[in-house]
């Protein structure tokens, strides 16, 4: 069955004053219909970025170099304006990270999840703003009424972010972005959140994109995890066995990281150096020193995907085989 | 209206009285240690010391300045702002024959001011980078800086001398007396001038807020929101971009209140519009003490209500500003 | 967290045109500034050199429109406009530039004293401010101009005094954000008074701003003592623009050269001093690293 979408060897370039810089670097993934991928990476790693450009949402300075993205067999690049403004908020959501800055400070909530539905139904009135408190109570938000002629400010940050998922839904997508929707919550909230999304994936068949920096999110969620880091996809496939059995060291060390935050007494491991991004000029793999495992054609030669059956793939030379990591090593470059 | 935005304003009225108090103090005190003696002047040159002495003892010009303050304080709470010298009429009654006439003036000039501002602003941003955008904020700028009465000159040339399209001043047109909606028109023609001409200074500095509140606003993360939701660029600018910019601008245009009473002077002097710019000239070069007292407090009134609206409309706008 | 490249590198909005192509447009401005005001000093300062024509003298062939001999035309009496521009455009400019000394000098002192010592004297400071922003300033200048007297000194004063708040807040406002800055806990702490404070270590993060409200100032004292001008409230042994301006006003019908020359002065060099103030402006909060 063709993919819901199709992310093909997208290359992404900003512009500076000091010349181009590359923020994604051939990157190319799946969604498949109602399944949930993470995409998960550290900061620099062009996850954001390639989320974005899904919707086409790259603000000037970026451009999308090379690469294909396709929704249902459509170009997503090749779409009008027309196509393109229903195909926002109409066929794909988003959700943001921050609901404090996603809303507009000095408009009711209400408004701001009924104009949502704006362009892509024919919802008006008295119909439009009983589906809103339809849509509020969907996502949990009690007393859904009232709360609709709130502002952002006289809501809790996860009563924002609700609202947000409420307004990502409005129109039943098919397909649900959602950057770091956790992120700027509280430890408490983020759990409920995170429950919401699933559920509401579940009930309207909506595919789920979940990006964020912790892998022990994606575990509990997603159907598929895709690892990117410095702009590349580092390991894709199964969610379950990417964690059980991951075969490039940067996911093995994030899960190493994921794993101590539980433990007590044992040294803290943190993958040592800062994460590279994709301008970053490396020679060979880009991960290779911050990496454990590295060997000496890690720094002369980059890797490819390599295909390792059964959905998987990883970017590495080592891949885990029966190598002990030298925790010792990694200088910061 | 919300109790929470009454109190609000109730409670800024309250503060502005002390400060109005101190200001109509200083003002007395500085108008009286002026040179030159009103009763001579009143009294005319041909008057005898004991005309004089007259007029002096009628507005309790020879009694010490404190008394004369305390008198006038006095009749002011109850509303008597005294008698004018050159009208012989009272204060209250000469200016507020002339207010609408002013307001009238001023309220147009500002709804011109900010519509066109507004409209510069959008398409300035619409068109960002562009040479529109140059364009307007290069006339946004000269419009800030071209002294109005020169602007008035110049338009009065152009436009009443060369092309007579417009009348050279005046509100009405002398010797006629139109009924109803023949008579609103008349008045409208000989609004026009002075009112652009109040207009494009105002004009300029709404364009440029208003500009940088839009500008301001479009980098935010909920214009992209909005744009993911599917809305092209004029349905954000409209319903995201502008109602986040009216602030600025609000505040700007509250405290431009006293500018424009200023320009108010020399527009209606200009175009001889009978208003209390008109007046106050007067009454500077007639020595009209209680004219001129009551003209400065009247405007200075004027600029604390206008400030305080605007910071009432702020709050309501800016539903944070109070609420919490 | 996302920070990393989106946030450091990239607007988070399709907005159109990028940041970066801002910068030459503000140099432009600055740069349009520059030119204007010089093109004006100098003007003003060579001009009666070069243009040897008294400002002052009657002739005999009145009202006559622009030509050869008489580049801007003649006045009523017969008197060169253009002589009367030249010596308007000193007159104007010091006029400008000696009120928006006082009014900086007088701003930067009491801001920077509400801002350094705070409390109390703050207090008082800011509630004066706002009295001279709630007064109609130009109205107060007109009747204190019309009623102690119209010479230049005076006027000169009158704006002056009348237009320190402006600066006071920008000091303050400055002093305010240095004062916490570390090496002025240092030097109190190694005992140095705070005059010594004020002068050796704030005075320099200072004067910029100074600067920059000395040129919009300066616009604005011109743009106010042309109007008193036009008011008949200036000098009138002074041939300042404004009072041309003023003695134009009988003549818009007849010889429109009276008031359109003058006026044109004005305004640019107005605008001038203003370019120049927001050109300098944003080049300091350039160098300050926000946007």
């Amino acid at each position: 069955m063709r993919p819901l979408l199709e992310v093909s060897d997208v290359k992404i370039e900003f512009s500076h004053s000091s010349g181009p810089s590359t923020a994604v670097d051939g990157v190319t993934f799946d969604v498949h219909e109602g399944e949930c991928v993470g995409i998960v990476g550290e900061s620099g790693s062009g996850k954001s970025v390639t989320a974005r450009s899904v919707l086409r949402l790259l603000p000037s300075a970026g451009k999308m170099t090379s690469g294909r993205i396709a929704f249902e067999g459509e170009d997503v690049l090749g779409m009008s304006e027309l196509r393109l403004r229903e195909f926002r908020g109409g066929d794909v959501g988003m959700v943001f990270q921050d609901p404090m800055s996603s809303l507009n400070p000095v408009i009711r909530v209400g408004p701001q999840i009924e104009e949502a539905m704006l362009y892509h139904s024919r919802y008006g009135g008295q119909e439009a703003k009983s589906r809103v408190v339809d849509l509020l109570a969907r996502v949990q938000v009690p007393d859904p009424r009232m709360r609709s002629r709130a502002y952002p400010h006289q809501l809790s940050g996860g009563m924002r972010q609700r609202v947000m998922i409420a307004m990502a839904y409005a129109n039943e997508p098919r397909l649900l972005i959602a950057d770091e929707p956790t992120t700027a919550l509280d430890v408490t909230v983020q759990a409920q959140i995170l429950r919401l999304l699933r559920e509401l994936g579940r009930e309207f068949g909506t595919a789920v994109i979940l990006i964020t920096h912790n892998l022990a999110l994606v575990a509990d969620l997603c159907d598929r995890v895709v690892v990117m880091y410095a702009g590349r996809v580092v390991e894709q496939g199964p969610c379950r066995e990417v964690i059980s059995n991951p075969q490039h060291p940067y996911t093995w060390a994030l899960l190493e990281t994921a794993r101590q935050m539980g433990a007590k007494g044992r040294k803290l491991f943190a993958i040592p150096g800062s994460p590279a991004s994709a301008k970053d000029r490396i020679h060979g793999c880009r991960f290779h020193p911050r990496c454990a495992f590295a060997v000496d054609r890690c720094r002369d030669q980059e890797p490819p995907l390599i295909d390792l059956g059964g959905g998987r793939e990883a970017r590495c030379w080592v891949l885990m085989q029966n190598v002990s990591p030298d925790l010792t090593r990694g200088t910061p470059q | 209206m919300e109790a929470g935005l009454l109190a609000f304003v109730g409670r800024r009225l309250a503060g502005a009285v002390p400060l109005m108090a101190v200001i109509v103090v200083l003002t007395f005190l500085l108008i009286h240690a002026a040179p030159g003696d009103p009763a001579t002047l009143l009294a005319g040159d041909a008057a005898s010391p004991k005309l004089i002495e007259q007029v002096r003892n009628e507005y309790h010009l020879n009694q010490p300045l404190v008394d004369q303050l305390g008198i006038y304080l006095l009749n002011m709470i109850h509303g008597n702002m005294g008698i004018s010298i050159y009208y012989d009429l009272p204060v209250n009654q000469v200016i507020l024959q002339r207010a609408p006439n002013t307001l009238l003036l001023i309220g147009v000039s500002l709804i011109l001011a900010v519509c066109l501002g507004a409209i510069a602003a959008v398409l300035s941003v619409a068109n960002r980078d562009t040479i529109v955008d140059s364009l307007i904020s290069g006339i946004s700028i000269s419009g800030y800086a071209i002294p109005s009465f020169w602007l008035a000159q110049m338009l009065v040339i152009v436009f009443a001398v060369g092309l007579h399209w417009f009348p050279t001043g005046g509100m009405t047109t002398i010797g006629q007396s139109l009924p109803g909606f023949a008579h609103i028109e008349d008045v409208l023609g000989h609004l026009i001038l002075p009112a652009v001409t109040l207009a494009v200074f105002e004009m300029g500095l709404v364009a440029r807020f208003m500009r940088a509140g839009l500008l301001d606003a479009l980098d935010k993360e909920f214009v992209t929101v909005a744009y993911a939701k599917g809305l092209d660029k004029w349905a954000v600018i409209i319903r995201h971009a502008i109602p986040n910019s009216v602030l600025p601008v609000a505040s700007v245009v509250g405290q431009q209140f006293g500018v424009l009473v200023a320009g108010a002077v020399v527009i209606e002097t200009v175009f001889s519009w009978p208003g209390i710019g008109q007046l106050f000239y007067g009454a500077i070069f007639n020595r009209d003490y209680p004219l001129l007292m009551g003209c400065f407090i009247y405007a200075t009134v004027g600029v604390v209500l206008a400030n305080l609206a605007t910071d009432a409309i702020y709050a309501a706008i800016d539903p944070r500003v109070y609420r919490s | 967290m996302s920070t990393g490249l989106l946030a450091e590198d990239a607007p988070s909005v399709p907005t159109r045109g990028s940041v970066f192509r801002m910068r030459p447009r503000l140099g432009v401005s600055a740069a349009l500034g520059v030119t204007i005001v010089g093109a004006a000093v100098a003007a003003a300062l060579i001009g009666p050199l070069v243009y040897r024509v008294s400002p002052l003298a009657l002739g005999a062939s009145q009202l006559a429109p622009p030509s050869l001999t008489y580049p801007m035309g003649t006045d009523n009496l017969g008197r060169d406009i253009l002589a009367r521009f030249i010596y308007g455009a000193r007159v104007s400019l010091a006029v400008g530039t000696l009120s928006a000394l006082v009014a900086v000098g007088i701003g930067s002192f009491v801001g920077g004293l509400a801002g350094y010592l705070g409390g109390r004297a703050d207090f008082f400071l800011m509630r004066v401010t706002e009295v001279f922003q709630v007064v109609p300033l130009f109205l107060l200048a007109i009747i204190i101009v019309a009623l102690f007297g119209s010479g230049q000194a005076n006027v000169i004063l009158v704006i002056g005094i009348l237009s320190w708040p402006a600066t006071a807040r920008i000091a303050r406002g400055q002093v305010l954000v240095l004062r916490e800055e570390e090496y002025i806990l240092a030097a109190k702490l190694s005992g140095a008074t705070w005059a010594r404070i004020l002068t050796k270590h704030m005075l320099p993060n200072v004067v910029p701003y100074l600067v920059v409200s000395a040129s919009l100032q300066t616009g604005s004292a011109i743009l106010v003592a042309a109007f008193l001008g036009f008011l008949g409230l200036g000098d009138p042994s002074q041939p300042s623009w404004g009072l041309l301006l003023n003695q134009g006003q009988l003549y818009l019908t007849s010889a429109w050269w009276l008031p359109v020359f003058p006026g044109l002065g004005l305004s640019l060099t107005i605008l001038g001093l203003n370019l120049l103030g927001d050109g300098i402006g944003a080049t300091l909060s350039q160098r300050q690293g926000t946007r």
